[in-house]
């Protein structure tokens, strides 16, 4: 199925497709020459005896585990924020920046000003079950946060991709019961699970290009598929923003 | 607490000071898991999201 992308300068265009299908993709979005400074950067780091990330998906601080096709294993989060590593964290940051995915940013929310909640690495896909950031993080009022996913390489197919639920942003949305922890995650899982059933929501994948950003609403169910071919990575950055005049909904997040 | 970034219209969670702080609070524990001989916990990747 081919894949509906904007250029940048179809203002009107990408916010009614993201605001009727909960996501949108801009194609040819991102600094080429930014990508590239974070990709060098990278390779230097990763071989690094001395480098610690923060593993998003196992919830520690480790060195780089790489795969043997030479990929980090997990994905980092808040590699912006590695200010031991000067070179590495400044070159995420300003990819995350960029100034055409922050216009675009502004025209979805509405705000001229945003917060970053928090950014993620990725080298190969992790896998991610189906869900709504909500019952992660939002803005406070709710629903006005916008998650941004960054192509750092033309994904392959099989690399993982990630995934979007078209529509499901104006169904049900699933509530965190308790706001310091996920004890009701167990739970949280099958209601979505039951959401995807009832709403009968199809499944669209994205084997982006190098470049294209995709933008998705707090309510729109997504994930990620699992790599089916290790010799595939899938380098991208995710991000997720609100306008800063609101709040975050949770006090800590990630 | 918030920081800025090379776009004046983007600020990130988390201030100068916290962000330093957080990059030591790791270290020591990365430092402390790989004494103790403790591995990432893949059970927790349950609860990880993108």
């Amino acid at each position: 199925m081919t894949l509906t992308k904007f250029a940048a300068h179809e203002k009107e265009a990408i916010k009614n497709y993201y605001d009727t299908y909960g996501y949108v993709v801009v194609q040819n979005l991102l600094n080429y020459t930014k990508i590239q400074a974070l990709l060098a950067s990278y390779e230097k780091i990763k071989h690094s005896n001395l480098f610690i990330f923060f593993s998003q998906d196992t919830h520690l601080p480790i060195r780089p585990k790489l795969t043997p096709e030479g990929f980090i294993e997990n994905s980092m989060l808040n590699p912006a924020s590695l200010k031991l590593w000067r070179g590495f964290s400044q070159s995420v940051e300003n990819c995350l920046v960029d100034e055409n995915v922050i216009d675009v940013l502004s025209f979805l929310s509405g705000g001229s000003n945003h917060i970053m909640m928090q950014n993620m690495f990725f080298d190969k896909s992790t896998g991610t079950i189906e869900h709504q950031d909500h019952y992660y993080l939002d803005s406070n009022p709710p629903g006005k946060m916008v998650a941004v996913w960054y192509a750092l390489e033309d994904i392959h197919e099989d690399a993982g991709c990630f995934f979007v639920l078209p529509g499901s942003h104006q169904g049900k949305v699933i509530e965190r019961d308790n706001a310091s922890n996920f004890s009701d995650h167990d739970t949280f899982v099958k209601s979505i699970n039951a959401l995807i059933n009832e709403g009968g929501y199809k499944y669209r994948s994205f084997p982006l290009s190098k470049r294209d950003v995709l933008f998705w609403h707090p309510y729109t169910i997504h994930g990620a598929y699992n790599n089916c071919d290790p010799r595939f990575s899938r380098k991208s950055l995710t991000a997720h923003y609100y306008p800063a005049h609101l709040k975050p909904m949770y006090a800590t997040n990630g | 607490m918030v920081r800025k970034t090379v776009n004046p219209a983007v600020s990130i969670l988390g201030s100068e000071f916290e962000t330093y702080r957080s990059n030591v609070t790791h270290y020591v524990r990365a430092l402390a898991n790989y004494v103790r001989g403790k591995g990432p916990d893949y059970d927790m990747r349950r609860t990880s999201y993108e």
